[in-house]
């Protein structure tokens, strides 16, 4: 089985970060990363010089986070003397250019905004007025830096001000780190670092959470509906309880609007529930912004399972909130993949905990993200419509399925990227990589990537599959073959299969070989390789190889439309 | 109010919270008995440092006093109020009852 190797991080700074490293690091939180902490105080000639020892072992992700005082100059205001905004800028300038060549040799790089202590008042009142007030310096400082760098697919500017927020003033900045050990924060900062940094990381490395499935009763809304009824439930008015249960389904609501989908998993009556959701004149969700619902009075981890199984995710990609104390109790001793928050008593503080939640961070959202609601919507219709007895060539040719395939390029990228940090199932290698490395792959002379796009009468499922070969002689190696599972077994592995061979047949290449690298979620590539592929499998059934006379046909019933191939 | 078992539990608990800044390797196994810095000691001078903040820290959220624990007045050479938990704890416990009265 292919194990996931333990991330490496480097971090550069120019205060003692090892509590940084310490927070990184701690056992019981995910991912586990190794960290390498540089010597402090030579940010500069480290990102100058690739020879210097802290780059002797590749690292999958950089942090560089330094003070303002140096690297921007922001001490030439800090004591008054003769500071200049153009001179500051064209020190973050310097700074950024350098980061730019330094993100070459990584994964990501993370670069945490400048901050200064909140008791440093500068010019009081004219801090933000006057070209020499620290404030007015530090902001037009960080838009530079966020200016220069939002562009750049793998560097992420990190919010640190919130992390100073949320440590408070007392404890964000801590004058004994610094005189006594040279520590640039309080240990509170660090810890919030550290959080927002392992979130990234798992963004990155697709392990996000794509599903929230939510209770209802004293979840989503006040009181218990099949009790008192839709009517007298505590949601929205002028009513501090109702207030907040309205702002926590507007808070669900803008996460179904960047893509992680709904679902409701209670223990209630359907029909009063259902019909308190599409009725009560307060609701802000809708029965159209649950991807599904499973409620009833079945124990509520069985329902979960059932209710992963029809949306063809993983029980690692769900969150499940529930009021109840004794239910969150059950789902986890049952689901443990399942990440169940500890959720507040007090419901005016539900919208906090889960804006407070890291869990859905991801390092772009697509086209199909902002869709996927209505993507399971379309997939029900699509279910439905196969009715008992009908033959499933019939209903594949009834779908009118459309598949347009079109090479890697900068509009694809983001989302070819997505599919291969995130798709587990059908995926051949399972091979993780950042959009810079994709593109630089992709950017061979020998290597051949493409997406697939595919649709039906029901809808669009957007770009859902991506192949890659490398050619070497007169043989290719398909080195990615993914399907995100929406569209498993509609016959896209054939139609890719299809194009794939009729690619190799004009690039006159004689025989095509795949190798299959398991992991404990691909069981279903590889039955599809063994039993459909029409490839020949060695003996131990991981190496398939084809010697290309005629491309495998295109399924009956799919259209292939090539958009600059 | 305060007693020198109260302060042997405070520092447990701000020993625990130093092991989640340190680097696994670095980590200390919490005890009463436990040397803490000098010959033999588990912790190096950041993370003294470290720990250092952390009880002042937590004697402010505990009995509401500000009180320094490495102050001018404390001298290592002659007398190590670090040497271990329980020179700590009779270290603390003068401070704060210094304060009280």
């Amino acid at each position: 089985m292919l194990e996931r190797p333990k991330a490496r991080a480097l971090i550069i700074s120019d205060f003692n970060v090892q509590n940084l490293a310490g927070c990184l690091n701690n056992p019981g939180h995910h991912p586990e990363i190794d960290i390498e902490v540089a010597p402090f105080g030579q940010v500069i000639q480290i990102l100058s010089d690739f020879s210097h020892p802290c780059w002797q072992h590749p690292c999958d992700y950089l942090i560089v986070w330094t003070l303002p005082h140096r690297i921007a100059g922001l001490n030439k205001f800090l004591d008054y003397t003769r500071p200049s905004v153009d001179v500051l800028l064209e020190n973050v300038d310097r700074f950024c250019r350098l980061l730019h060549e330094a993100a070459t040799r990584v994964t990501a790089l993370f670069v945490p905004l400048w901050v200064i202590p909140s008791y440093c008042r500068g010019l009081g009142m004219i801090d933000l007025k006057s070209e020499q007030g620290i404030a007015y310096a530090l902001m037009k400082a960080n838009l530079r830096l966020v200016e220069n760098l939002r562009t750049t697919s793998n560097i992420y500017v990190m919010n640190s001000q919130r992390w100073s927020e949320q440590a408070g003033a007392r404890n964000a900045h801590n004058p004994k780190l610094w005189y006594m050990g040279k520590i640039g924060f309080g240990n509170e900062v660090f810890k919030e670092a550290a959080n927002d940094i392992r979130a990234a990381i798992c963004g990155l490395s697709g392990q996000t959470r794509k599903l929230v499935i939510v209770d209802l009763d004293d979840t989503l809304w006040g009181g218990i509906v099949g009790d008192i009824g839709r009517e007298n439930l505590r949601l929205g008015g002028h009513d501090p309880v109702g207030e907040s249960f309205v702002d926590f389904q507007l808070a669900l609501k803008a996460l179904k609007n960047r893509g992680i989908l709904l679902a409701i998993v209670s223990k209630n009556e359907e029909s009063i529930a259902m019909a308190a959701i599409s009725q009560h004149p307060e609701m802000i969700l809708k029965p159209g912004d649950f991807a599904a619902w499973r409620i009833n009075w079945i124990d509520k981890a069985t329902n979960i399972q059932d209710l992963v199984k029809e949306l063809n995710l993983g029980l690692q990609s769900v969150v499940f909130i529930d009021d109840n104390p004794v239910e969150r109790s059950r789902v986890r001793e049952a689901l443990p993949e399942v990440y169940v928050p500890e959720w507040p008593e007090d419901k005016l503080l539900y919208t906090k905990a889960l804006f407070e939640l890291t869990c859905f961070d991801v390092p772009g959202i697509t086209e199909e993200d902002l869709a996927r609601t209505e993507l399971y919507a379309a997939e029900r219709k699509r279910e439905a419509s196969l009715t008992e007895g009908t033959r499933l060539e019939d209903w594949l040719c009834s779908l009118q399925t459309k598949v347009i395939v079109e090479k890697l390029n900068g509009c694809n990228l983001t989302r070819a990227a997505q599919l291969l940090n995130k798709t587990n199932q059908m995926n051949l290698t399972t091979r993780r990589m950042s959009e810079n490395d994709v593109a630089e792959w992709a950017r061979q002379p020998d290597h051949f990537m493409w997406t697939f796009r595919v649709s039906d009468k029901f809808g669009d499922a957007g770009l859902t599959a991506l192949a890659s070969i490398e050619v070497a002689g007169d043989t290719a190696a398909v080195v990615d073959f993914i399907l995100s599972c929406r569209v498993i077994g509609r016959k896209i592995e054939q139609t890719i299969l299809h194009f794939i061979e009729k690619q190799a047949l004009q690039l006159e290449i004689r025989e095509l070989q795949a190798r299959f690298i398991p992991t404990e979620k691909n069981n279903v590539c590889h039955a599809f390789w063994l039993k459909e592929s029409g490839f020949t499998a060695d003996t131990a059934e991981t190496l398939f190889s084809l010697l290309l006379q005629n491309p495998m046909p295109l399924p009956d019933g799919i259209e292939l439309i090539s958009n600059g191939t | 109010m305060t007693n020198a078992p109260e302060i042997t539990s405070l520092i447990s608990d701000a020993l625990e919270e130093l092991n989640q800044l340190m680097l696994p390797e670095n980590r200390v196994k919490v005890s009463p008995d436990l040397e803490l810095f000098g010959n033999n000691g588990a912790l190096d001078s950041l993370a003294l440092v470290n720990l250092v903040v952390i009880l002042e820290d937590q004697i402010y959220s505990r009995y509401n006093i500000e009180i320094s624990l490495a102050g001018d007045q404390v001298n290592p050479q002659q007398t190590n109020p670090f040497k271990n938990v329980k020179s700590l704890s009779e270290h603390i416990l003068k401070l704060v009852q210094n304060r009280n009265n």
